[in-house]
């Protein structure tokens, strides 16, 4: 497809929701006692829906508005009913899918948090932990949007990549045009992301190509996720590991220790994770 | 002698599970109190308070079984299958074994 096309297509996309999220926070709303934190937090866990109204936000904002909070705040919670009234619910099909991706974002933004703590000297300008959690839960905005509006070229994809034909980002880009870090840039610039986000949704699989400004938060983006991924979150149809950038990893300087607290740590974070996939597939 | 009991998620528990031990907001607030039988809008108000875990009687929730185990050994070599001639890959994926077994024992 010409890049054109398919950035014409991105612009009018609808958002969507998984069913058990719209209901879940349409309840939250509801009831007078949920707290700015609580609707927060189960904002939080969907890609998409932190996306668009990081997007809203920054339509009008005078300044990059990078906090889901910030955004709430500043449009207010009738902002969220908007959205979750105008999405789309997402078809019984893709739920599975659109799960387990939504699952690896958010097993990516817990690393990031746990890996910042640990190599705080190797981050000097360390974000604050709900822009790290954003970092890692949107980093792969770009996969999801091709399960839900490219689907078929997506299936291909994942197809020649069971067959050993080469890594997804190569056969994805055949295929449709864009890898999926470049699909995500597009869809960043279209939703009017900001550049913490648009950086590391571009970035992440390239993690020294990212501008030099970012490069420390996008090398942790990169480990974060090859950590998910090794957990056992993965994108539907993409359950092969790719190899770790050894460079972006030596900046963070993981050791072997270190490397062994973190994914303890991580595993007791995620049990609760790990439940919430399957949950989002439940009507609730 | 002392009852069995389990720390569960609250997106495990289900109506008709007995609490164990009380669920508090913060130090001060007690939401409800130990030997509360849970019902469906019990756990709909605690998950709108943020409440995470509570404490319920017996073992409600299973562990692994072998088959599951052995399962879950057979995605982890398969998604590194494709990674077997980068150290730093095989170095990560043994970290992840000695994680499961750690967890599989407790």
């Amino acid at each position: 497809m010409a890049h054109e096309s398919i950035t014409a297509r991105l612009f009018t996309l609808q958002a969507a929701v998984l069913p058990r999220t719209k209901a879940r926070l349409g309840r939250l709303l509801a009831d007078g006692n949920a707290s700015l934190t609580t609707i927060t937090d189960a904002m939080a866990h969907d890609p998409l829906l932190t996306a668009v109204l990081l997007g809203q936000a920054n339509l009008a904002a005078p300044s990059p508005v990078t906090r889901p909070t910030q955004a709430l705040v500043s449009l207010g919670f009738t902002s969220i009913e908007t959205v979750l009234g105008d999405a789309r619910e997402v078809s019984q099909r893709q739920c599975q899918p659109l799960a387990a991706c939504f699952a690896l974002g958010n097993a990516t933004a817990v690393l990031m948090r746990i890996i910042a703590d640990y190599r705080s000297t190797r981050l000097p300008h360390r974000p604050d932990d709900e822009t790290l959690h954003i970092c890692g839960l949107l980093h792969d905005l770009g996969t999801v949007i091709a399960i839900l509006h490219f689907t078929d070229k997506y299936v291909s994809a994942c197809r020649r990549l069971a067959a050993g034909e080469g890594p997804l980002s190569r056969l994805l880009e055949e295929i449709l045009g864009l890898d999926a870090c470049a699909l995500g840039g597009h869809l960043a610039g279209c939703w009017n992301l900001p550049p913490p986000y648009s950086t590391v949704i571009t970035w992440h699989a390239k993690p020294l190509s990212a501008p030099s400004e970012w490069i420390d938060l996008v090398a942790l983006v990169h480990l974060s996720r090859t950590l998910a991924r090794a957990l056992g979150f993965h994108a539907p149809g993409d359950i092969w590991l790719d190899p770790v950038d050894e460079k972006a990893a030596e900046m963070l300087g993981l050791g072997r220790t270190d490397l062994e607290r973190v994914l303890n740590r991580t595993l007791d974070e995620l049990e609760e994770l790990q439940l919430f996939e399957s949950l989002l597939l439940n009507d609730g | 002698m002392a009852i069995e009991e389990q720390r569960i998620l609250l997106l495990q528990a289900q109506p008709g599970m007995v609490l164990a031990r009380d669920v508090n907001q913060g130090a001060q607030v007690k939401l409800c109190g130990k030997g509360t039988v849970l019902t469906t809008d019990l756990l709909q108000q605690l998950d709108i308070r943020g409440i995470k875990r509570i404490v319920v009687q017996g073992r409600p929730i299973a562990g692994p079984t072998q088959a599951e185990k052995n399962e879950e050994k057979r995605k982890l070599a398969e998604r590194f299958s494709r990674v077997q001639d980068q150290p730093a890959m095989i170095e990560l994926q043994r970290a992840v074994e000695r994680l499961m077994r750690k967890r599989w024992a407790q």
